[in-house]
């Protein structure tokens, strides 16, 4: 009961409330808002490319390493598993839209009838199983690679995750948007702590991002990884650092966290698969 | 035998006792217990994604103290591990309100 | 009196040797060191300090600590938990969630004090 003593405390809670229960279109009108204010010079786009778009160092180190992108290997891996038919004859093409060329953009999306969120893994792996093949690890690995074929046939096009008008969808949406501002860990950060309040800044020598972005290039290829990882996996590094304990991937919240990210980014363009430190 | 030397041996005595009394101040099974608090708030901090990865390791330690029959250590880390729970806990509690201060304005 | 110290010191020697053997590693590094290492206060990544290689620009640099902090209490009170003044800080609440204890945050202050 302290914390609501607080002056301070009670006029930022009055400041607030408008916007915890403002509808996610409205959200998303107000978060890149901030960023394009406070970034005034940088175009909306641009914030596709991460940190790179911030740091001008270096971004020029990063377009020097991306004549010969570390992960074209896997990338071109990807596109063989994508096309390798299953024991029973069926392609990865057949449980997609459009044969799932050009739809990275609309994950994840929501199933009104489970009522979860799908994230473009989980539709792989559904895939997988729907054709009696094994589900594959979330994290790395050939999941990874068949992600980032298909985010590249998506270059360019603007994200495009909807929201449907049901009590469910809506939830779903909040739950990740609560979980990305809230503090956690023994370090006691939000996630809009580094990338919202302090975007832009230093912690020691490496700039945080935009939150703004995030989502439109995974797969990424780490160098720290040597190989490509999903953004469930980013995730855990995330959390890993503020000595939280990392979640499952593909667990309700990551989707969910996923899902607002992805949200807050409708309008960028998809350039995944990318490389970062 | 001197009176600074008894005093002296007198001490000594003390320490022994002392730490020998400590060492033994805690049971087996108040360390079991421990850890099994421990581990009942860990898993209740990951009910609310409010796990911290420092309780973790510290229970680890304390099941390895026990089994070296380190009862005081044990005992001491299990304590730790579920102290850190209680306070992950406690932000998981604090930031059901505190949370909204963080959206951008 | 002082024959009776004796014995007292051994016990209390005793006591400190059975219960803070955990302390043992922070009591060997200084204030300074406490402040740098990046597994202890690793202010370093959002606070420049004199002396200090890279750092991070998210909170203000940290000198004439004297000067702006004349009371030592509420300098601690500011690394002990900086949520109470702002509560979506940042800045790691270094004594309420025991990242450091209250030896070593007494030593950073002593080292701030230097600043
Ligand atoms: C202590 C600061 C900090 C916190 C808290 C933090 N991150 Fe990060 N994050 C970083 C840094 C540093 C990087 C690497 C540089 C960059 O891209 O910002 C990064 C990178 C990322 C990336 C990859 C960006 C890219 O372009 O590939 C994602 C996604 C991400 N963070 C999401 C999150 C989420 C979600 C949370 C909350 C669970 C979170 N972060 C919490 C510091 C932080
Ligand atoms: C993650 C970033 C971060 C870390 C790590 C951090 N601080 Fe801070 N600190 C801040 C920010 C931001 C402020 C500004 C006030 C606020 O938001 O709480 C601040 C404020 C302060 C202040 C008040 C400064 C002033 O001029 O008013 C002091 C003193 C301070 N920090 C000391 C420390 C010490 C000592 C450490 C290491 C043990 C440390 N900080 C670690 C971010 C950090």
């Amino acid at each position: 009961m302290k914390i609501f003593l607080n002056p301070f405390v009670f006029i930022a809670l009055i400041a607030v409330t408008v916007n915890v229960m403002a509808t996610p279109e409205e959200d998303k009108k107000t978060f890149q808002q901030f960023y394009s204010e406070r970034f005034s010079n940088i175009d909306l786009d641009e914030f596709s490319n991460g940190v790179y778009a911030l740091d001008k160092d270096a971004r020029s180190q990063w377009e020097a390493m991306s004549d010969f992108p570390p992960y074209e290997d896997a990338l071109e891996e990807g596109e063989e598993l994508f096309n390798t038919p299953f024991e029973n004859g069926n392609h990865y093409a057949s449980c997609f839209q459009n044969d799932g060329q050009n739809i990275r953009q609309n994950y994840p999306l929501f199933d009104t009838q489970r009522n979860t969120v799908v994230t473009l893994e989980l539709a792989i792996n559904e895939c997988r199983i729907h054709n009696n093949e094994q589900p594959l690890p979330y994290k790395k690995g050939d999941i990874a690679k068949i992600s980032a074929y298909m985010a590249s046939t998506s270059e360019g096009s603007a994200t495009n995750v909807s929201i449907p008008d049901t009590k469910e969808a809506l939830s779903a949406y909040q739950a990740g948007k609560q979980f990305f501002y809230t503090k956690h860990g023994q370090l006691n950060f939000s996630c809009a702590n580094c990338h919202v309040q302090y975007a832009g800044r230093k912690a020691r020598s490496e700039t945080l991002s935009t939150a703004l972005g995030q989502t439109t290039h995974f797969p990424v290829y780490r160098l720290k990884w040597e190989a490509l990882g999903t953004l469930h996996r980013r995730f855990d590094s995330c959390l890993i650092n503020i000595r939280a304990t990392p979640l499952e991937a593909q667990s309700e919240t990551y989707k969910n966290l996923e899902y607002f990210l992805s949200y807050m980014s409708n309008g960028l363009p998809i350039n995944g698969p990318a490389s970062r430190k | 035998m001197k009176k600074s030397q008894l005093i002296r041996t007198l001490g000594l005595v003390v320490f022994i006792i002392s730490s020998s009394v400590l060492a033994h101040g805690i049971t087996q099974s108040q360390v079991e217990q421990a850890i099994a608090t421990a581990e009942k708030l860990l898993i209740q901090s990951a009910q609310v994604d409010h796990q911290w990865s420092t309780a973790e390791p510290l229970i680890k330690q304390a099941k390895k103290a026990l089994q070296l029959k380190q009862y005081e250590n044990a005992y001491s880390f299990a304590q730790k591990a579920s102290q850190q729970s209680t306070l992950a806990l406690k932000q998981a509690d604090t930031e059901q309100a505190n949370w909204a201060l963080n959206l951008p304005k | 009196m002082k024959k009776n110290t004796t014995p007292v010191a051994f016990i209390l020697l005793a006591l400190t040797a059975t219960l803070l053997p955990g302390l043992l590693s922070a009591t060997e590094m200084t204030g300074k060191e406490i402040a740098f290492d990046r597994s202890k206060g690793n202010c370093l990544a959002c606070h420049a300090i004199e002396d200090g290689d890279m750092p991070g620009n998210i909170g203000p640099p940290l000198i004439v600590m004297k000067a702006r902090f004349p009371d030592r209490a509420a300098l601690k009170a500011q690394i002990w938990d900086a949520t109470v003044k702002n509560p979506i800080s940042i800045m790691p609440p270094f004594g309420k969630h025991e990242i450091l204890n209250d030896t070593e945050i007494e030593k950073i202050l002593d080292y701030l004090y230097t600043l």
